[in-house]
């Protein structure tokens, strides 16, 4: 175990938060039970306002998710000096097999609350609570999931062993000397340029149908697509963006594009490919729910915004990627 | 039944504490309807529902049965998210106590039911000082409220219940802490917004309120129910 | 628009009740000062040592005999020099000596004459045998000052005395504050080593890629040797560092656990007063989720006066100061802590992990008496 004043407070965080859902899951499992929209009971009044209180609860956890998200990367990248051959944070995630699996986990639930925040709110604006039972059954699955999050940390965090001087030998030519994968292992870059265009060319047509169309497929696909940009968005940072942008042709670190060495480019690549995704996916999860009479209307009002926002989140992604590939200095020619 | 009421009840119930041994049943079997621009007094003696029926027809609070309808929208098992924002666009109250901000100044509290609205600080800003105008406060819109005189106070209550320009007024006792200058004050302002076409609902046991010329019908009320309408 | 509004009505309620937000907020930006102090502390001592190290030789060879640190021969710089790609390559003599009168640790660091690097003296470096320079803090400590004499007790109750001959500035770095410099000659016979023995060897290699390599060899070389790369070096004074940092953060949580139940108090011990306001707001048109949103500006208005104020406190307390309040603390390190006044520097990380530290256990203690303040029922406020 390393104590590291950012573990800590990633540690502190976690148990936090996972304490708020647990509190909002439990509320939330009585709600359940008891829900009935017919009665004027008191009781029903109390556990209508109750459902106010589990969406801040669940605002707050997801906004610490996010930040912890972050903190989680930053703290990786402070640690790297300790693990022998890390160079960046991809280095700390190696040295413990759980260190991913945070940071998987951690991705999932960034999108299983923030679908859970939309769906949340787009029920508030329906005068019958319509989502109210599909809502908290999901946060009796999301609860655990954080939970999850929490026991994957404490186990990265206690299985982590910095590679210090011993006192029989260095470190470097200890018997159990070796040195942890330094990289992520990248695609190969020109294929994946050309998929990685093709995906969003089809991507951003997609989005332009669903404007123009109100089919259920459609959205689907959109859906579809969208999980498929995510994925290879991703593979596209380790495998040629981050090269373009680190002028280095075997750095593959899809963490230190957030760095300021890097004027923080990440975050906008982030989040524009994040949110892209995420709205993206949006019509075609809602899609089963306009048979919901009272929803009907909401989402269809809302189904154009959502459309409109992935378009232009998944159009600025496709930007900042190529801005390094056409503008900058690097070219990939002596390499291939 | 269903013709231009502005504000309906149909069979209203209003228990308190229901299923505890303090159970307390404080409106039963309430029906009436208002039109629009009328005046209506709201009379009966104390503990007979005055304040429960007010709070029922102002969207304050759900009936324990039976059906509220404002501008025929049933509002008897609405979300209270649905009940606020109704409230907001609807009425206007004037409270028993005169329930201000004691300590932050006139033009905050005036301000009061603008802050959760969509529109900017500065129009905020405008409306208020209209209205402080209106009421002759514009020299105290700084002043700290319990500073102010009783009927300065009420006056500020007033304002703020009017800042929103509601459809309907609701009074709760208005008269019973002010002197007969100040209550004469208040006739006279709440005849102009009758005048104005404003639905003005009124809850007293103060006759020189309920047998003032611009009252249209009285309510009488006894024990919960509603004992007989004058003129019927 | 709302937002705004919300956040402005958020700011003249806090004023209204001046002085219990003011107590709150000074126990809030007290933590953070705690913490914040141990965090800039510690990380301004990293950073020294780091300095220091920069300056250290890429390779350093150790003999170990029975798992322990021994003297290395020097038979072995030979040897040594036979490896390709290897530089200079020279003995080193140094060695730790306990006073018994001031119950301190000092480091004895024999120097040759070719020494360079360390300019920060007042007065010269040690010429002959029986001179020295020394650090600020064996100077306090023994209350003696250039020209004086330092008496040692040598390991046969023999007390020998140096000439004080130069004082490292007060300026200088982390090491150099419980160090006593002399000449090899001089240190050798003081701590009586055999001949043919130094402390351990430095390498040089020219390439900084070669290092793993040449030490590789080495070991292979002679058995009994641990080569350490500087590399190691760092990663063991930041991993020192961390764990030191971390061990204080921890021990100080106490303030933190203390804190969130005043926090905890404060909300949930809403007054009647303002019980009342909020119960007015939910009259004149206030949803609950707008009394939630004036208390997440309030919460957040609170957290970020504390951090600002803490953070400033923590700032002037560890480089104004030299973290006077912390050094009792930190005085198990080394009895001589160092009196210089160490370099202002404040990373974004560390205010980040300040912020979630502190901010996280506010927030969650306050999110359900804010709640309960909310739901307020606006009907109260019909009867007063
Ligand atoms: N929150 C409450 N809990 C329990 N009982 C209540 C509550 N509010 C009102 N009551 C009871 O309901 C009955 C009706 O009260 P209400 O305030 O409507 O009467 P009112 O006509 O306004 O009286 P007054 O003229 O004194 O204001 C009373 O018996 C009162 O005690
Ligand atoms: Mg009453």
């Amino acid at each position: 175990m390393i104590l590291h004043p950012g573990i800590l407070a990633l540690i502190v965080g976690s148990v936090l938060t996972f304490a708020m859902l647990l509190y909002a899951a439990v509320t939330g499992l009585g709600i359940l039970m008891r829900w009935d929209l017919q009665s004027s009971s008191e009781e029903q009044l109390l556990m209508e306002r109750k459902t106010s209180l589990i969406s801040t609860l669940i605002n707050y956890a997801f906004g610490f998710q996010i930040l912890s998200l972050l903190l989680f990367l930053y703290t990786a990248d402070q640690l790297h000096p300790q693990f022998v051959g890390a160079m960046c944070a991809t280095g700390t995630l190696n040295a413990n097999p759980a260190g991913w699996n945070v940071l998987f986990l951690k991705i999932i639930l960034f999108f299983a609350s923030a679908f859970w925040i939309a769906v949340n709110t787009l029920d508030q604006r329906a005068e019958d609570f319509p989502l109210i039972r599909p809502k908290y059954t999901a946060l009796l699955f999301l609860t655990p999931l954080v939970g999850l999050d929490l026991y994957f940390q404490l186990r990265y965090f206690t299985g982590l062993h910095p590679e210090v001087i011993t006192s029989c030998c260095g470190a470097l030519f200890s018997e159990r000397g070796f040195a942890i994968a330094s990289g992520l292992a990248g695609l190969p870059p020109r294929p994946m340029m050309i998929l990685f265009y093709g995906v969003l060319t089809t991507n951003l047509g997609i989005t332009l149908l669903c404007r123009k169309t109100s089919s259920g497929a459609v959205r689907f696909l959109l859906a579809s697509i969208s999980v498929v940009t995510f994925f290879v968005g991703i593979a596209s940072i380790v495998s040629f963006v981050s090269i373009y942008i680190y002028e280095l042709p075997s750095h593959h670190c899809p963490f230190d594009i957030l760095q300021q060495g890097y004027a923080f480019i990440g975050y906008p690549i982030y989040l524009t490919l994040f949110g892209g995704v995420f709205f993206g996916t949006l019509p075609g999860l809602f899609y089963p729910m306009k048979k919901i009479a009272t929803l009907k209307e909401l989402i269809e009002r809302s189904e154009q915004r959502w459309i409109l926002l992935s378009a232009l989140l998944i159009g600025s992604f496709t930007a900042l990627c190529s801005w390094p590939v056409v503008f900058g200095h690097f070219t990939l020619q002596g390499y291939l | 039944m269903m013709e231009a009421g502005l504000i309906q009840a149909e069979g209203v119930d209003k228990i308190y504490n229901r299923g505890k041994p303090d159970e307390i049943r404080a409106l039963t079997n309430v029906s009436l309807q208002i039109k629009p621009g009328e005046v209506v007094v709201l009379k009966g003696p104390s503990g007979s529902g005055k304040t429960s029926l007010l709070s029922l027809i102002g969207c304050m609070a759900r009936p324990t049965s039976g059906r509220v309808l404002v501008r025929d929208k049933d509002v008897a098992k609405l979300p209270e998210r649905f009940l606020t924002q109704i409230r907001r666009k609807t009425f206007g109250f004037i409270f028993q106590q005169f329930n201000l901000i004691r300590k932050a100044d006139v033009l905050e509290n005036i301000a009061l039911p603008l802050f959760p609205c969509n529109m900017t600080m500065a129009e905020t800003r405008e409306r208020a000082e209209a209205i402080l105008d209106r009421f002759g406060l514009s020299g105290k819109r700084n002043r700290k409220v319990h500073r102010l005189s009783g009927g300065e106070q009420q006056r500020v209550a007033i304002a703020r219940a009017l800042i929103n320009n509601p459809e309907v007024l609701i009074a709760d006792e208005p008269t019973a802490h002010l002197d007969r200058k100040l209550a004469e004050d208040l006739a006279e302002i709440l005849s102009a917004l009758h005048r104005d076409g404003k639905t003005v609902i009124i809850a007293t046991h103060d006759p020189f309120l309920y047998d003032h010329p611009f009252v249209d019908r009285i309510i009488v009320m006894q024990d919960g129910r509603i004992e007989g309408v004058i003129p019927s | 628009m709302r937002h705004l509004k919300i956040l402005e009505y958020a700011l003249s309620s806090l004023l209204r009740r001046k002085y219990k937000n003011l107590s709150l907020v000074a126990v809030y930006a007290f933590t953070v000062s705690i913490l914040a102090s141990i965090l800039f502390l510690t990380h301004a001592l990293k950073r020294e040592a780091v300095a220091v190290f920069s300056d250290a030789p890429d390779l350093i060879v150790q003999k170990v005999s029975a798992g322990r640190h021994d003297l290395i021969p020097t038979g072995y710089l030979d040897s040594i020099r036979t490896i390709a790609g290897v530089g200079d390559v020279h003995p080193r003599y140094w060695g730790y000596y306990f006073d018994a009168m001031t119950q301190s640790n000092f480091t004895f660091l024999g120097i040759n004459e070719n020494l360079a690097g360390l300019e920060l003296v007042q007065g010269r470096m040690p010429a002959e045998k029986g001179e020295c320079t020394i650090g600020q803090g064996v100077a306090q400590a023994q209350f003696t000052g250039v020209g004086d004499q330092l008496v040692l007790i040598d390991s046969r109750r023999r007390s020998i005395s140096f000439r004080i001959v130069g004082i490292f500035d007060a300026a200088s770095n982390l090491l150099s504050n419980d160090l006593v410099l002399m000449t090899q000659r001089g240190l050798r016979e003081f701590f009586d080593f055999p001949s043919g023995r130094a402390t351990d060897i430095v390498v040089e290699v020219y390439n900084p890629d070669e290092i793993s390599t040449v030490a590789a060899k080495i070991k292979k070389m002679l058995p009994d040797t641990r080569p350490i790369a500087k590399a190691e070096l760092f990663r063991t004074y930041d991993s020192v560092f961390n764990w030191r940092s971390g061990m204080m953060l921890t021990l100080f949580s106490a303030a933190l656990v203390a804190f969130s139940i005043l926090a905890w108090d404060k909300a949930a011990g809403i007054s009647g007063d303002e019980k009342g306001e909020i119960g007015i707001l939910k009259a004149v048109g206030w949803d609950i989720a707008d009394i939630l949103e004036l208390k997440f500006w309030e919460g957040i208005v609170i957290s970020l006066t504390a951090l600002l104020v803490g953070l400033t406190v923590a700032f002037v307390h560890v480089f104004l100061f030299n973290a006077p309040l912390l050094t009792p603390v930190l005085k198990g390190w080394s009895v001589l802590f160092p009196t210089f006044r160490l370099t202002p520097y404040i990373d974004l990380y560390q205010v980040f992990v300040i912020a979630l530290l502190t901010v996280t256990p506010y927030v969650a203690c306050t999110v359900i008496p804010s709640w309960k303040a909310a739901v307020t029922d606006p009907e109260m406020v019909m009867r007063g």
